[in-house]
């Protein structure tokens, strides 16, 4: 939504995540984690979120990005490819029923299954 | 009444005041639950819980004005309900702040989002998300005690979550969506089930001004909810959890109206280290 509401202003707005449990005081050491090197290090949130600031990055807007999937060794073309998904996931379809005469548009026959 | 479907069922239903929540009160009362009904407006509260006697008698319903984003509010609520009647086995997290307090026409001129008044933002995710986990957590070990029970949380559709001019309403709803998955996994063999209701696209109530140009009858109304309202709070919705219910497709039958809660089809999880199961 915020995303949406930037557009057009030159400013971007994107969600960028570790991909899951990270290396950070928000996993306590215990169990599994005790192995601390078992978890997302930290430092793969720097390549994208450097390719995301860069003027380059000014074009990319409502996306959400998985650190975790960025492989350095491949370029930052390839790897927002490979890592990035639209934001809140439109991609499931899951839309209102909405009438006619909505001022947002489209009318649906309601696809909330995805 | 003697053969209704919800004799001898507690309900507690949030929002009773107007639009979905009264509706859902009426018909809920018509098959012979006893109802705690809260909200904040104590005159309309009254009102329905006059129109609720009217069906089931004197006895059958209290109102309780509260705050359901107040932790003492939202317990003491439930605490007076549980006294009143003994027991809880269902609560219908039904209170909520629409885009109508952001926008007289939140989808005509949708308002960005550094244009909301902030302290109306931190309301709605207070009343919207916040409230339905005070008020499920104070009645739940109501309904664990008895090995059956019911939490319904009334969210909204997946792109109403975030369509332009929806904030604070789709992400305080998307939470809310979120935590109903969490609720469902965590009452996994305690009897007590907890799933989501929508409309199914915008309702008719105080939620979608006038100024939006929609004709009232073309939205879906609250008397839609009644129906699947009562499936969830009565015996015949056992060991369905975790889901997500659309009343406006009711009518097509279960397999249509419903789907997984929080969307796991999606299949995207977290990267874990291979050695955790979750």
């Amino acid at each position: 939504m915020i995303a949406g509401g930037v557009a057009g202003t030159g400013v971007t707005c994107n969600v960028l995540i570790p991909g899951g449990p990270a290396d950070t005081r928000m996993i306590s050491a215990t169990g599994v984690y005790e192995n601390r090197d078992k978890l997302i290090q930290p430092d793969v949130m720097v390549p994208p979120l450097l390719e995301l600031v860069s003027e380059k990055g000014g074009k990319i807007n409502n996306r959400r990005f998985r650190a975790a999937l960025w492989d350095t060794s491949i370029g930052a073309d390839e790897n927002l490819q490979n890592c990035g998904d639209p934001i809140a996931w439109p991609q499931l379809g899951g839309k209102a029923i909405r009438p006619d005469n909505d001022p947002r548009g489209n009318k649906n026959t309601g696809n909330e299954n995805g | 009444m003697a053969d209704g479907k919800l004799i001898g069922k507690v309900v507690l239903l949030t929002g009773a005041g107007r639009g979905l929540g009264r509706a859902m009160a009426l018909a809920l009362s018509e098959q012979g639950a006893h109802l705690a009904l809260v909200d904040l407006d104590g005159e309309e509260l009254q009102e329905v819980a006059h129109e609720v006697q009217a069906i089931g008698g004197g006895a059958s319903v209290i109102p309780l004005g509260a705050d359901v984003c107040d932790p003492e509010s939202a317990a003491t609520a439930v605490h007076y309900a549980a006294e009143n009647f003994g027991r809880i086995d269902v609560v219908f997290n039904n209170a909520a702040l629409g885009p109508q307090a952001v926008s007289e026409d939140p989808f005509g001129a949708p308002p960005k989002f550094w244009e909301l008044n902030p302290y109306i933002f931190i309301r709605m995710m207070d009343i919207n998300a916040a409230g339905p986990q005070l008020i499920a957590a104070a009645a739940v070990p109501h309904m664990m005690k008895n090995g059956w029970g019911r939490i319904v949380n009334i969210t909204t559709a997946l792109d109403a979550m975030y369509a332009p001019g929806m904030g604070a309403y789709g992400p305080s709803k998307a939470a809310l969506e979120a935590h109903t998955a969490i609720m469902a996994k965590d009452l996994e063999g305690t009897g007590v089930t907890a799933n989501v209701l929508i409309p199914g696209g915008p309702a008719n109530t105080r939620m979608i001004p006038d100024a939006t140009g929609i004709p009232r009858d073309a939205l879906i109304q609250p008397e839609d909810m009644q129906a699947p309202a009562v499936w969830l709070a009565s015996d015949e919705s056992d060991g369905h959890s975790g889901k997500r219910f659309i009343a406006a497709l009711w009518g097509q039958g279960l397999e249509k109206a419903s789907a997984p809660c929080a969307w796991p089809q999606l299949g995207q999880q977290a990267i874990l280290p291979g050695s955790i199961g979750r």
